[in-house]
């Protein structure tokens, strides 16, 4: 079977799988009994193994088996929750990462077994196992097996195993087993088989395995049960009888049975029926009520969907059992083990011995991931981003050619001098469609951050770590959006601040307690909309920016004279920190202090039509606040104008407009400000910074107010034009265009206006 | 080697100057041109063709050869050194398209040490004319 058409798919599902595993380990970590996350986690990597199988990818499907062979026991509570597990397992997943991006890249899972994760765990597993409750010998199908197998040959795994029947040897030892609670039993049949017990019968669960080659099912199914009818009382089947008759079920059915005889016999007398593959016999235990549902679950993963008919109300009676409950979770457990060693099975005989019956273990590889889909499904498509920025430019000559029309319009009002009601009207209503347009298709163009955010809680346990630095990471507004072009950009700028804010933020334990702040430094990331922008904050409580040594640093640096210093006021000191090669860590670090972060962090986001900014008290902690624009192609701006040239100003950035006279002006140092309602705003010139000839003041003057950060300022321009939906478009490549100028748009009119950059004129 | 390429000659006042006709996307008349502020000297601004934006260096100055003097004749070559990456060239008077050949370009020219040599790919020879063929990448990663 060709798969290479699924390799999308399952690049996409195993990242957000894997994503889920780091996401739920930690978790786990956290709270090492939570039952949910256990079973998150397993049905997590159970499915990448599955994935992984079906798509030949032999070694990633190992390294999962064996993962899961270790969450198996977790989840059996045959092993706790300890931190070398966890790391072990973050390192397996950081592996599957590994094949993962190796896949994304060359199609191939390359060429790393990873064999000293896998001794890992399996080393785990013995230790974890010897220490734990249940004891399980040693597998007698080594041999059978290949050698590297032997490592992840748990109990669970071995049970499978044998129940698999891939020989007679491993068949004959599955008798001397107890168990087998997958079936839950009804208020009936808990009677009899309680009555039964005390009676001092067997119960024995007998799962018969019909020759695949057999025709009449049905026939054999039903001697065998006249059989067993014969030696004893049969309790209930699975499936039921009456599907037996209907030969609904596969080449498998089981009975339980209340009886005087021992397993050998019981065994004997199913198998004396013909075409009999096999017969498992083995000592039933009722399941007690708790961990009901998470049996229940394990149930449904073992068996096919019509099994679970009979498995209701049994919860009163099974309290009774409570005695039991140990075994019982761990016979659910063997159950689902086994489903999962089936498909496991059936997957690598595809992939490597390619045996006649491929098509069937594909089937078995891919239903079992299948049926343990989340249950959640988002109603949504997969679209090329290719195609987004396509529809996007679209919309963008749209409304090129709407803003013609408007403007075309207007003058001819102008010219006839009087208003064709109806022509306007269509105007206006393209340019509701066109702007509800451009929001429809910005928005399916947004992603939350959530994407980006989900990996640092990780990050952050792992910079713990290694750092020995204790700290908790808080996360807010996952669900904030952003373009997806930004979405794609912001990561590792955020990881950047992450890491500065756990390497040189947060102190050690003791200078914390020494400081009297509680040991654990907290670390928040915080995003949400403003406005036009989308704010993400990264906050620590850690010792703050120490400005005297970064003013120190600076000077010996040469990046500024002493005179400079005195000048500079903190704030300016803390921006030096955005210079390129500026780290003042004592030390460096693998994790920071190579003396890129902060200036490449800068540029970054600058590139993204963001700015950052810093705040920072020392001894109480710093912040770095990302502020990017929420769309990056369409705009609204407000149309100024300047001698005869026309210039947009972002409408994000603008805070008033204000028509003062001229006597206002004041002189600051020799610098022109306004007192506008008690704030003292310094003017700038657009003239002069646009390098056109002074002109002589009117009157009165038209100031834009702008705002970068905290700090605002007055842009004086000759008139005002209006506001204008604007597409942002570069003024080319060759061209050194000024930092001011952040690109140009196309006017109604064909003509030009440059869009200036607030943030670099201030 | 017989390599013949065509060239498309242009006029800064009396000077032939020749660009190869293989990056030439369009010659458009002269258009209303968007002053950019703080940006190189020689870049007059930017234009808008059909939809794009594109920047126009005057070739004059960047030669040095004075002030650009716009007429009917003036034009404007729209080139394409790199894909997605437009530049207008303004020149006096566009005349014609000439063929060379290898041996009609004299290679030695853009070795002399003159500050405009760099621009130069060589002179070509054709009809008893000269022309000066411009290696357009240099004049454009030029910051000067």
């Amino acid at each position: 079977m060709d798969v290479s058409q699924y390799l999308e798919i399952f690049i996409d599902e195993t990242r957000e799988y894997l994503q889920s595993l780091n996401e739920q380990l930690l978790i786990l970590e956290e709270s090492p009994d939570n039952q949910d996350t256990i079973n998150e986690i397993f049905r997590a990597a159970h499915t990448i193994k599955g994935m992984a199988g079906t798509m030949g990818f032999k070694r990633m499907q190992k390294l999962t088996h064996d993962m899961e062979n270790v969450f198996s026991e977790v989840r059996n509570e045959k092993m706790s929750v300890t931190s070398e597990l966890v790391d072990t397992l973050f390192k397996g997943l950081d592996a599957l990462q590994g094949y993962l991006d190796s896949i994304v890249e060359t199609g191939s899972e390359g060429e790393d077994d990873n064999q000293d994760i896998i001794d890992g765990l399996a080393k785990i597993l013995a230790e974890g196992l010897s220490k734990g409750v249940v004891k399980k010998e040693i597998a007698p199908e080594k041999e059978a097996m290949e050698a590297k197998e032997e490592a992840k040959s748990t109990g669970a795994a071995e049970d499978a195993a044998k129940e698999d029947g891939k020989t007679d040897a491993e068949a004959d030892n599955a008798e001397s087993k107890q168990t087998k609670g997958k079936i839950k039993l009804n208020e009936t049949e808990m009677e009899t088989y309680v009555a039964a017990k005390a009676d001092g019968r067997n119960v024995f669960n007998v799962t018969v395995k019909i020759r695949e080659t057999c025709i009449l099912k049905s026939a054999r199914a039903y001697l065998v049960l006249k059989n067993l009818e014969e030696n004893g009382y049969v309790i209930r089947t699975e499936p039921s009888s009456q599907d037996i008759e209907d030969e609904k079920f596969d080449f498998e059915f089981s009975a339980l049975i209340a009886t005087e005889a021992n397993a050998e016999k019981i065994k004997k007398v199913a198998m004396k029926v013909a075409e009999i593959q096999d017969a498992i016999v083995e000592e039933f235990v009722a399941e007690g009520a708790e961990g009901e549902s998470k049996e229940q679950e394990a149930g449904k993963e073992a068996q096919s969907g019509e099994a679970s008919s009979d498995t209701k109300d049994s919860g009163e009676k099974a309290a009774e059992q409570k005695s039991t409950d140990a075994s019982s979770k761990k016979s659910a457990e063997v159950k689902s083990d086994k489903k999962d060693s089936e498909a496991n099975k059936a997957t690598v005989n595809k992939a490597s011995v390619g045996k006649a019956d491929a098509n069937q273990a594909n089937a078995g590889g891919q239903s079992a991931p299948k049926a343990q889909k989340k249950p959640v499904v988002n109603r949504s498509v997969r679209v090329d981003i290719d195609k987004l920025d396509d529809l996007m430019n679209l919309v963008s000559e749209l409304i090129i050619a709407k803003n013609g029309i408007v403007s075309t319009n207007a003058t001819k009002n102008k010219e006839i001098g009087e208003i064709n009601n109806g022509f306007t009207e269509q105007i206006e209503y393209l340019e509701r469609i066109t702007t509800s347009l451009h929001k429809s298709v910005m928005k399916t163009r947004m992603v939350p951050i959530e994407s980006v955010v989900s990996r640092f809680p990780r990050m952050i346990r792992d910079l713990s770590k290694s750092l020995g630095k204790k700290m908790d990471l808080h996360i807010t507004g996952e669900d904030t959006e952003l373009d997806r072009t930004v979405i794609d950009e912001i990561g590792d700028p955020i990881m950047h601040l992450l890491r500065n804010s756990a390497d040189h933020g947060i102190e050690s334990a003791a200078e914390r307690k020494r400081a009297g702040k509680p040991e654990t430094g907290q670390i928040h990331l915080d995003a949400y909309q403003q406005g036009n922008n989308v704010i993400i904050s990264v906050s620590d409580d850690g010792a703050g920016i120490d400005v005297d040594k970064v003013r120190e640093k600076a000077i010996s640096r040469g990046t500024i004279t002493p005179e400079q210093a005195e000048a500079m006021t903190n704030k300016e000191i803390v921006d030096l920190l955005f210079m390129p090669s500026f780290s003042t860590a004592e030390k460096v670090t693998e994790i920071s202090g190579r003396g890129v972060g902060l200036d490449v962090v800068r540029t970054k986001i600058n590139s993204l039509g963001g700015t950052i900014e810093t705040k920072s008290e020392k001894g109480k902690g710093s912040t770095f606040i990302i502020r990017l624009p929420l769309t990056l192609a369409i705009i609204q701006a407000l149309m100024v104008q300047v001698e005869e040239e026309k210039y947009a100003i972002p409408l994000g950035s603008i805070q008033t407009i204000e028509n003062i006279p001229v006597t206002d002006i004041k002189y600051v140092q020799s610098r022109e400000v306004i007192n506008l309602r008690g704030n003292v705003i310094p003017l700038i010139r657009l003239r002069s910074v646009l390098d056109l000839p002074e002109a002589v003041d009117n009157e009165r003057l038209m100031v834009v107010i702008v705002k970068k950060a905290d700090n605002l300022a007055g842009l004086v321009i000759d008139k005002l034009l209006g506001q204008l939906e604007i597409v942002i478009k570069s003024i080319g490549k060759y061209i050194d265009s000024p930092k001011m100028i952040s690109g140009a748009t196309i006017l109604g009119d064909g003509e030009i206006a440059l869009i200036l950059d607030v943030n670099m004129i201030i | 080697m017989e390599e013949i390429r065509q060239y498309i000659v242009t006029k800064l006042g009396p000077e032939n100057y020749g660009i190869e006709i293989g990056i030439v996307d369009n010659i458009v008349r002269m258009q209303k041109i968007t002053r950019v502020p703080k940006v190189q000297p020689y870049y007059i601004g930017v234009m808008n063709i059909r939809g794009e934006i594109i920047p126009v260096i005057s070739l004059r100055k960047k030669l040095g050869l004075g002030e650009d003097v716009i007429t009917e004749e003036s034009r404007i070559l729209i080139v394409k050194p790199e894909p997605q990456a437009n530049v207008g060239i303004l020149v006096d008077e566009v005349d014609e398209v000439v063929m060379l050949e290898d041996k009609d370009i004299d290679y030695e020219q853009s070795k002399i040490k003159d500050a405009n040599a760099i621009f130069l790919e060589g002179v070509g020879k054709y009809e008893n004319k000269l022309v000066s063929i411009l290696n357009i990448s240099t004049i454009l990663m030029d910051k000067n």
